[in-house]
């Protein structure tokens, strides 16, 4: 099945954590529009005449809690969405993998507290990786060195996609262990041509982020529109979860050490706790 | 490398007489004849200097005063020093010459070779020397000085940082004897700048061969001398000669009308030179147009090294220092962010000084508005004049305007700073003086502007440029002009806003003198608000009322009431002044008028009339508003345009979906 058929077939899926992620913006945002109304009434807004940007700040200024609900918001997503789509890891690999809802529910739930430990893993060795990248590209030019952590990044990501679909859909002998993060490096990064298209994904998912702010940012002003930012929001979705598909698609891959475990077994498509059940 | 080099010096350091404007007779009082050589190894000048002083008072001069700005950095006690505490708009004092000082070594006359004394004031920034005639009004005087100088490494403006060298105020210079007889010698303070008289110059800089050297005027003569070179520079009515030295400088030269401009790159800054030409010739247009013409030949922009941004930002006669063009890839500005405030505004500012202090030679102590105000406000129209338009700042396509930027400043010192006071008023430590001197008075000057009309109020500011060209205008030779130029000479007769079919004694009418005695003499803040707009029904007389003979008999209700539109509005600063007040009506109808503000709250009614939306200056004339959101309002049931509440929820929503997205899954 290719990558992009098992995200076609999970789209109930993906239209759900679409959902999930509108509904909690929207609550963000009116939150923030209840206190910025609050602010300015009983008096109403201008007619447009070019200042929209003026009026903003100026609401900014004269009420600095707006500003800081806002950033609070934003802030609370990062944090909130890291520790929400690690916890949602395992269901949504499962899902890809188009097991049945009863076995996606139960993966999600049994391999929880392996996908968080991989998780810490995979950041610090991002953090510490992508640091000493920094410093070692320095002599570049920024045009080359932005190139360099992008396709870094990408790496990392299929590094951790990589871990999680195999603690998810096959069985690794040591699901805790830092060891088995730094092998889906070694094995992201052993398939140049796997890092190349998660770096094309990356770059899309990317490119989305940014559009968000800045397409709200455009459309200030009378008639501010909101579903160009919930499309871009769906497209980053889409391409986040095409990359985990291609993870499943391309694994397993060897997470054990060679001494200690033999070949992973590549037509295993079974679940990690069919093998803990027998 | 180098930009149009083979550009030939001009032969005169003024314009022809055609081009250059009126120059008032008795403008020229102190000539300068200086032979300076620069050490770079101790990063000394030493330096002769001829002044030849006419008293242009009314009563015998009996000592001749002297700023000797450069000893402001003589020590960590001096007037300056105290107040800047070791740093000038963040540079910091240097560490391996953190002093400079300017040394007088002997003064003599010329005409009999007598010796006289230099004596420094209780601040080493002044000094005075006890002449032995009193020099009578009219007479001239001629007095040889040497002295040196030891250039500090630069952070406020003038010093040395490895090769470069900028020397600004680095002589000693005669103070301006007013023509009532009283010295203007006022101690060099943090932010007060200079004040000096008109006269020519003629510099003699010995320097290394090897330097490229910018200076006030033209150059007349080179003589090289083995690894030294002797460069001659001449200019004429001028307050001031600055020069700059260094091995690495770039030259980009053009001539724009007839004007050599000389642009000195350091090489790290080499690609901004084109965005300065353009931003210096667009400054050239606009201030010529409204302000007369640049009366001299040559413009010089010095571009500091990186290494030296104290440096940066000073403007001296005929040359000037200025800062870097940050310049963003283009997509990032059509899509994100793009700004004209960045060294093409400095340039901008740096040349209108040309005119505000250069050829409007104001006391920057006692006046700093004067200069730096009105510069400020004429760079804002230098801005508006530009092909670019009114904008200085876009983010994601939407633009801020300068009245938009000055009212953000407003709210920052609204109530708290008064524009018209001396230098040393202000606290460096507050931070007020730049929003107050600098951007203050440009929003009570473009307020002004927005109300009486642009055409009328540049002809009045255009009547006083011209006028007091080559002189010392005061604060109050302004507002007069101003005043008489808009509002005539009758006193009591303001500028009429109403519109015609207002009845005279009905008229709205604004008092150009007191708007800029409450914008520049007062902490009074500009604030109008809509108290409350409805819609009711015409008071007819239904009820009980006694008829002639006392006797209580009943109106009866009328069948039916017209209705009526009522609207309180509120002046709730204290700085009184006329606003316009624009309301639209359920039929679609539009109607302007004007308030004259004086009391605190007034009510508006149409009968027959219900009425939709009102709002208070709706073409945004009072920049010096600092908050607007409450100048509309909208009758209940009216249907409103979204507002920044709603862009505020769009922006969080957009946030926290790009959070989402961008951690995971």
């Amino acid at each position: 099945m290719s990558a992009l058929r098992r995200v076609a077939r999970a789209f109930p899926m993906l239209l759900g954590l679409w959902l999930g992620m509108v509904l909690l913006a929207g609550l963000a945002g009116a939150g923030v529009g209840w206190m910025g109304h609050a602010a300015v009434e009983p008096f109403g807004a201008a007619p447009d005449d070019g200042h929209a940007l003026f009026r903003v700040l100026e609401l900014l200024d004269l009420h600095r809690s707006i500003g800081v609900a806002i950033l609070g918001s934003a802030g609370l997503a990062a944090v909130g969405g890291w520790v929400g789509w690690t916890a949602l890891g395992g269901f949504i690999i499962a899902r890809l993998a188009a097991k049945p809802w009863d076995e996606v529910l139960r993966v999600g739930v049994r391999r929880l507290p392996a996908l968080g430990v991989q998780a810490l893993w995979h950041a610090l060795l991002t953090s510490a990786g992508l640091a000493l990248l920094a410093i070692v590209t320095t002599p570049l030019p920024v045009l080359a060195r932005v190139p360099v952590l992008l396709i870094a990044v990408a790496g990392s990501l299929l590094a951790h996609d990589f871990v999680r679909a195999q603690l998810c859909l096959h069985p690794v002998e040591r699901p805790l262990h830092p060891m088995t993060a730094v092998r889906g490096f070694i094995a992201a990064f052993s398939s140049p041509g796997s890092v190349a298209a998660i770096t094309a994904l990356w770059v899309v998912q990317l490119v989305a982020v940014a559009a968000m702010p800045l397409l709200a940012a455009r459309a200030l002003g009378p008639g501010a529109g909101i579903w160009g930012v919930r499309l871009a929001a769906g497209v980053g979705l889409l391409a986040a979860l095409w990359r985990i598909a291609l993870a499943i698609e391309w694994g397993p891959v060897r997470l054990d050490a060679p001494s200690e475990s033999a070949e992973p077994d590549p037509s295993a498509d079974r679940s990690p706790t069919d093998a803990e059940d027998r | 490398m180098g930009h149009g080099t083979a550009v030939p010096e001009p032969t005169e350091p003024l314009r022809p007489a055609a081009q250059r404007g009126t120059i008032r007779e008795d403008a020229r009082v102190v000539d300068y004849a200086i032979d300076a050589r620069l050490d770079t190894e101790t990063h000394r000048i030493e330096g002769l200097e001829r002044i030849t002083w006419t008293n242009r008072s009314r009563v015998p001069a009996s000592e001749l005063q002297f700023h000797l700005y450069m000893n402001a950095f003589s020590a960590e006690d001096t007037a300056w020093m105290r107040e800047g505490r070791g740093s000038h708009r963040s540079a910091m004092q240097g560490e391996e010459t953190p002093w400079g000082y300017v040394d007088v070594q002997s003064v003599t006359t010329v005409a009999d070779k007598a010796v006289l004394e230099l004596v420094e004031g209780d601040d080493p920034t002044v000094g005075r020397i006890a002449l032995p005639t009193p020099v009578a009004p009219g007479a001239t005087i001629e007095l040889d000085i040497a002295f040196v100088t030891q250039l500090p490494e630069v952070f406020a403006r003038t010093g040395y940082a490895g090769d470069f060298v900028m020397a600004g105020q680095w002589f000693p210079k005669v103070a301006v004897l007013e023509s009532d007889g009283r010295w203007s010698n006022h101690v060099f303070t943090f932010h007060s700048e200079f004040y000096a008289d008109f006269g020519n110059y003629r510099v003699i800089l010995d320097v290394p061969s090897d330097r490229v050297v910018g200076a006030t005027g033209i150059r007349v003569a080179e003589e090289e001398d083995g690894d030294r070179i002797k460069l001659t520079y001449e200019a004429e009515l001028v307050h001031d000669f600055a020069w700059t030295a260094s091995p690495d400088f770039v030259e980009y030269v053009e001539v724009y009308d007839g004007i050599k401009i000389r642009q000195l790159v350091s090489p790290e800054f080499w690609d901004d030179a084109p965005a300065h030409l353009a931003a210096q010739i667009e400054a050239l247009d606009s201030m010529q147009a409204r302000f007369g013409p640049y009366p001299w030949s040559t413009i010089t922009i010095v571009h500091p090294p990186g290494h030296a941004p104290g440096a940066a930002g000073m403007e001296y006669p005929t040359l000037y220092t200025t800062s870097p063009a940050y310049r963003l890839p283009g997509p990032v500005r059509e899509l994100a962010f793009d700004q004209r405030l960045d060294g093409r505004f400095t340039t901008v500012h740096e040349f209108g000084h040309q005119y505000f202090q250069g050829l409007l030679a104001s006391d920057e102590f006692t006046v700093p508005w004067l200069d730096e105000g009105m510069n400020t406000f004429s760079n804002t129209l230098v801005l508006e004049d530009a092909p670019a338009g009114e904008w200085t700042v876009k983010i994601a396509g939407h633009p801020l305007d300068v009245g938009d930027l000055l009212r953000l400043d407003m709210r920052q010192i609204e109530g708290r700073s008064i524009v018209d006071q001396p230098a040393d008023a202000f606290v460096n430590l507050e931070g007020l003086y730049g929003r107050t001197v600098y951007r203050k008075t440009a929003a009570v000057m473009r307020s002004l502007r927005n109300i009486v009309g642009h055409p009328r109020f540049d002809a009045a500011l255009a009547d006083y440029t011209q006028r007091y060209r080559f002189t010392h205008p005061t604060a109050d030779d302004l507002i007069e002009a101003l005043t008489i130029g808009l509002q005539g000479p009758q006193p009591g007769a303001g500028v009429r806003l109403s519109g015609p079919e207002v009845a005279d004694h009905e008229a709205v009418q604004l008092d150009v003198a007191d708007f800029l005695r409450r914008g520049l003499r007062t902490t009074q803040r500009v604030a109008y608000g809509v108290r409350w707009i409805g819609n009711s029904k015409q008071v007819a007389d239904a009820g009980w009322h006694r008829d002639d003979d006392g006797v209580l008999r009943e109106t009866p209700e009328p069948q039916s009431r017209e209705p009526e539109a009522l609207v309180v509005l509120e002046r709730t600063g204290d700085f009184v002044t006329p606003v316009e007040v624009e309301v639209q009506f359920e039929d679609g109808e539009v109607e302007r008028s004007w308030w004259d503000g004086q009391p605190t709250t007034t009510t508006l009614r149409w009968p027959g009339r219900r009425v939709e939306r009102v709002t208070i200056d709706p073409d945004r004339h009072l920049e010096l508003e600092a908050i607007r959101y409450d100048n509309h309002r909208y009758a209940r049931n009216a249907r409103q345009p979204e507002g920044p509440a709603d862009d505020l929820d769009v922006l969080t929503q957009a946030l926290v979906l790009s959070m989402l997205g961008g951690v995971g899954p």
